[in-house]
Formats: C-alpha cells, structure tokens, sequence
C-alpha cells in the first residue's frame, strides 16, 4: 500500500498554497492535498492545542516529500514556512449517506460502488431501494416520489483513492459525506 | 349569495374550510404518503362536515348555495383548467440548450412571459425538462429550479384570469379579462429583480464549475406540437368572449347561469378534446402527461368550494357577520396584499383570493349585489383588488405549499437528480431574503 506524509506547516494559508503551486509547477508536480480541501477531519481540540498560530495540514505521496521540504526551505524568510509535525500516514476512512428520488442519482451510485477504486473497500454499506409500483406521471397537489434509494456505509482504504472517492460521491446531489478520518496506529 | 345567511352563521361554520385548507398545506410536508392515497377521503370528510349539517339546517337555501358553487364557480373553473393543462402538455421545447446564466435566464423571462396566457402550470411543465436538460451538467443547479418557481410558476401569471386560478376566480366574478393588464407595473417590479440577481449569481457559480466540452450533437431549439398554440390562441379568445358579449342567463337548477359562459366552457371543452385528437402521442409522453393532475384538482376543489361557502357568505356580510374581526384587521389596499399575501403562501391561493375579495366587498360595498358591488369596487377601489390580485399571485412563492405547481416542479427536479432545498431551507435561502424585500419594494411603490 502506497505510503503518504501528513505534515503541518506553520504559514499563511493563501501564502503556502499559493508558493507551492508556483514552485512546484514543473513537468510532473507532485499532488499534494490540503487539508481544507481534500475533506480531513483533522482539527480536533488536541491539535489546536499542540499547534497554536496558523497552521495548514497537506498531504503528499511519501516519495515526494523531500521535493516538497526543499521547496519549503527556498521560499525561505519571506514567508517563513515551518514544518512543526509531520507522520506516515497510508489509509483513510469516511462514511456516507445518501437518500435519492431520483433513477439517474440511483444509478450513478450504484455503479460507483460497484466499481471501487483499488486499495478501497466498502463496509457496513446498507442500501435500500423502494418502488411504489404505480407511475403518477406530474403530480400538483401530491407529490410523492414513486421511487427511493437510500443507504449508507464506510469506505475504507488507500488514503489518495479515499480522498478522490469522496469528492465524487460529494459531488453527487443527495449525497452527504463525513469528513475522512485518517487512520493512525496512535490514535 | 344571500347576504342574510351570511349574518346568521357564526363562525364555527368556517372549520371545515380551515381544515380542507390546512389538510393542502400540511399532509404534503408530515404525511406524504398518507395524503398521496387518502386525499380524496380527506376531501369527502371535510366536504361532509360541512354539507351534511349545513343542507340539514337551512335546508333550500344550502341547496341553492351548494349548486349556485357547483355550477358558477367549480365546473367553469374545472374545465379552463382542464383545457389549459391538455393543451400545454402538448407543447414540448425540443433541441438542446447549453445551461449558460443568459440562456437560463432568458428560459424564464420567456417563461414567465407566457405564464399569463398558458397558466402557471402550463408554462411549469412545458419549460422545467428543458431547463432540466440545459443545466444538467452544471454543479449548482437548485438556485436556477428556485427562480424558475419564483418566476414562471408564481409572478408570471399575474397578467391574466388564464394566468392563475384565483385570478380566474375572480373573472368569474365579474373582473374584466383585461384588468389584470394594469399589474403589468407590479409584475415587473418584482420579475425584472428576480432575473438579475438570479443571472449575477448564476454567472458566478457558471465560472467556477467547469465547463461542459461541445459534444457536437447540439439541436437548435424548437418547439413540437405548434398546433396546440394555436388552441392555446383559442382558449384565450373564448375566455375574452365570455366577458364581452353578453347572451342573458339560462335557469338550471334554480341557479342563473350565464348563458355566455356556457358556450365558453363547451368550447374549451371541445379545444381540449381537439388538444387529444391532434396531439402525437410521443409529445404526451415527453411531458409526462397524465390524467393525475386533473383528478386531484377535481376532488380538492370539490372540497374547497364547498366548504368555503359559509366562510363567503359570511364575509360578504360585512361587518353584520361573524367574522368581522377578519374584516376590521383590513384598512387599506397594503393590508389586503399582505393578508393575502401571508395566507397565499401557505395556503392554496384561489380560496385565499376568494376569502379577501369578498372580505373586501364586504367592508367597501355592504349590502350591494355582486355584480353592482364589483363594477363599483373596481372603479373607485382598484387598488384593493389590485392588493389582492398581486398577494395572492405573487405570495404563492414564499414557500413550496403557497401554489401548486411549485411542488411539482420541486418533485419533477428531484427526480431529475437536482437537489432541492428543504421546505424551510427553501424560505431561508431563498424565499425570505429575496421575495420579502421585493414585496416590501411592491408596497412601497403601490400600496402605500
């Protein structure tokens, strides 16, 4: 399983992002998630403590991290990066729920899950699919949808493949995601 | 209606329509299944509370006033209904649309244009599966199905009785087809806002999503089922006819109809059978059409009118009836576009219309017969009407309940994949912070 490095860097958050892009915007950048965007359950009360100031959470691929602690070094003091933790980290997990009048919706799903991601794995996911059996056409004054697909479940795994995971089921109306708790030996 | 019933009922005759109202509003949101398969049973039982004390306790005159309701006002009402829908179920949008905020925004202007002259729910379903389809690829979609029922399933029917039920019902009673012309100001007042805003935000969201590569399969849009435009041209001109040409009255049943308004509704019957006859099967079934929307109008307004009949009658009292705290609660023509307004949107705004028309006949032209009270109300208190035609018209969008077709385009962009707002998410988003200052905006201007 792939390995990755959460680091928390000590810095402006429009700064970092903004730097990094910059100066790693060669042929092949390495792909690095933040925190804030990738969806991580990550500012729980013990962190805020250990880390007071501005801090941001990334995560990169475990093989490009001296690529981006050579980067940090060179913005040198204008901004004034600072890596104040960093671990190895390899798995995520989030879970999801999702209820849906709509075939279209019920669909995409369904072939989503069906299709999962290598390095993921789906659990405890309970579907359920309701069919009234009777086809109103529009209706005005009662509108009951006919059809319903509701569930919920886990999806485990990969931490980059969790994260992609994730921002295609949120990207799905009556979808709602968890934020993705990254799985560590410690905690 | 006799004004003498109306002085003798006390006010507890009104439950029954208060229950019928609420039973619309409510069943809906906390027991959508329940209301889906009982609703006629609802309608019986409210229906019967009513009639069955009332026919038992004044007898020949509850005859005369459930089948004056029956035949004036709930068959006319029924079958311009029934035409309307027949008809604009067999006008399809065809071609493919690209979901931009112009072209979005220019669905519903058109939409809203139109709305007075195929009805609210005639312009709902003819253009909320194009809009659908445009905006299928775009990320945030729900704010453009909210302008949509602000616009075309509420504000744009304001300019005609076809427009919009209450406004119908009020034809029905006696207001020239055109008046409602002269709310064109107020209309404005509140669509050209709407547009606007919808467009700056649309075109923020537009240029954060990405956008759509050209398939290259792209249809310059069109519309299927012209013939049923030209019916659409003949519903109106019998509707304008029935007003201006004058032909007596016919005696059927003891109840006076209007012999003119019997020809208008043989000949929006025979419209819409012609509406059948024509129309290829295939436009039908891209709309969806079914007969489900007319069976549920037809069992509710059955309740509706017959249970209004006390609270009508003792409103048209005056002061004189038992409800003249409602009347007394309303001075001026902003009272009435507010009262109307706030009942319009939670409850279905064609009785509301009813129940402040005559709440204002009652308070302006006690003791004048209908007809003499309406043509003096409508030449020395427009405004109050004008109040009442724009609350009712207007206020039906404060929520998903306050008029019919906004539940079902919610439940037609659901089950497309859009996900709507909650029914308070809806008022909160939406609804409060950009309907209310517009109103606030409409009494200012005209209802001071």
């Amino acid at each position: 399983m792939a390995r990755y490095v959460e680091m928390v860097i000590h810095g402006n958050d429009r700064d970092l992002k903004g730097y990094l892009t910059g100066y790693l915007n060669v042929s092949k950048p390495p792909r690095i998630v933040y925190a804030d965007e990738g969806g991580f359950q990550l500012h729980r009360l013990r962190e805020r403590i250990k880390h007071r100031g501005e801090v941001q959470h990334l995560i990169v691929e475990e093989e490009n991290e001296d690529r981006l602690r050579k980067a940090l070094k060179a913005a040198g003091p204008r901004y004034d990066f600072e890596i104040k933790d960093e671990r190895i980290v390899e798995t995520g997990v989030f879970s999801f729920e999702f209820d849906t009048p709509s075939r279209k919706v019920a669909d995409q799903l369904k072939h989503l899950f069906d299709e999962m991601p290598v390095g993921t794995v789906l659990k405890d996911y309970e579907p359920h699919e309701e069919t009234s059996g009777r086809d109103a056409g529009t209706e005005i004054y009662t509108p009951a949808h006919d059809y319903k697909f509701s569930g919920h479940g886990e999806i485990r795994g990969d931490l980059f493949a969790v994260v992609d995971m994730r921002a295609t089921l949120d990207a799905i109306d009556f979808t709602k995601c968890d934020e993705i708790l990254i799985e560590d030996d410690s905690d | 209606m006799s004004h003498d019933l109306g002085t003798l009922l006390p006010a507890w005759w009104t439950i029954p329509f208060a229950g019928m109202l609420l039973s619309i509003a409510l069943f809906p949101l906390v027991a959508p299944r329940f209301w889906h398969h009982h609703y006629p049973k609802v309608a019986l039982f409210w229906g019967l509370v009513l009639a069955v004390p009332f026919l038992f306790i004044h007898r020949g005159q509850a005859v005369h006033h459930l089948l004056e309701t029956i035949l004036a006002e709930y068959i006319p009402f029924l079958v311009i209904l029934w035409a309307l829908y027949t008809v604009a179920s067999g006008i399809v949008v065809t071609g493919s649309l690209r979901g931009t905020p112009l072209q979005n925004m220019l669905i519903i202007a058109i939409g809203g244009a139109v709305a007075s002259w195929i009805g609210t729910t005639g312009a709902s379903i003819v253009l909320i599966r194009p809009l659908i389809r445009a905006i299928s690829w775009r990320k945030h979609r729900a704010h453009t199905i909210v302008a949509f029922i602000f616009v075309v399933s509420n504000a744009g029917g304001l300019l005609t009785p076809i427009g919009d039920p209450p406004l119908f019902l009020g034809f029905l009673h006696g207001v020239p087809f055109f008046w409602t012309l002269h709310l064109l100001p107020e209309m404005l007042t509140v669509i050209l806002p709407i547009l606007g805003l919808y467009y700056f935000f649309d075109r923020r969201y537009y240029r954060r999503e990405e956008q759509r590569e050209s398939t290259g399969e792209s249809r310059r849009p069109g519309i299927a089922g012209g013939q049923n435009l030209l019916l659409l041209l003949g519903i109106v001109a019998s509707v304008v006819a029935s007003g201006a040409i004058h032909l007596g009255s016919l005696n059927i049943l003891g109840v006076e109809n209007d012999v003119a308004g019997l020809f208008r509704d043989l000949a929006l019957i025979g419209i819409g059978l012609i509406s059948l006859k024509i129309t290829p099967h295939t436009l039908h079934q891209e709309n969806q059409f079914s007969w489900g929307p007319i069976k549920e109008v037809a069992i509710l307004f059955a309740g509706i009118f017959v249970t209004m009949i006390p609270a009508i009658a003792i409103l048209r009292a005056g002061e004189e009836g038992a409800l003249r705290g409602v009347i007394s609660m309303a001075h001026e023509p902003k009272n009435y576009f507010w009262l109307t307004g706030m009942l319009s949107s939670f409850l279905d705004n064609a009785p509301t219309y009813l129940t402040f028309l005559n709440t204002a006949l009652g308070a302006l032209e006690p003791g004048k017969i209908e007809a003499e009270a309406m043509h003096h109300l409508l030449t020395t208190h427009a405004h109050f009407l004008q109040a009442i035609s724009c609350g009712a018209v207007f206020m039906g969008a404060n929520t998903y309940i306050g008029n019919a077709p906004n539940f079902m385009v919610k439940s037609i962009a659901e089950e497309a994949g859009i996900e709507m707002p909650s029914f308070f998410g809806y008022m909160i988003k939406y609804s409060i912070p950009v309907l209310i200052p517009l109103f606030l905006l409409v009494t200012f201007i005209s209802f001071r």
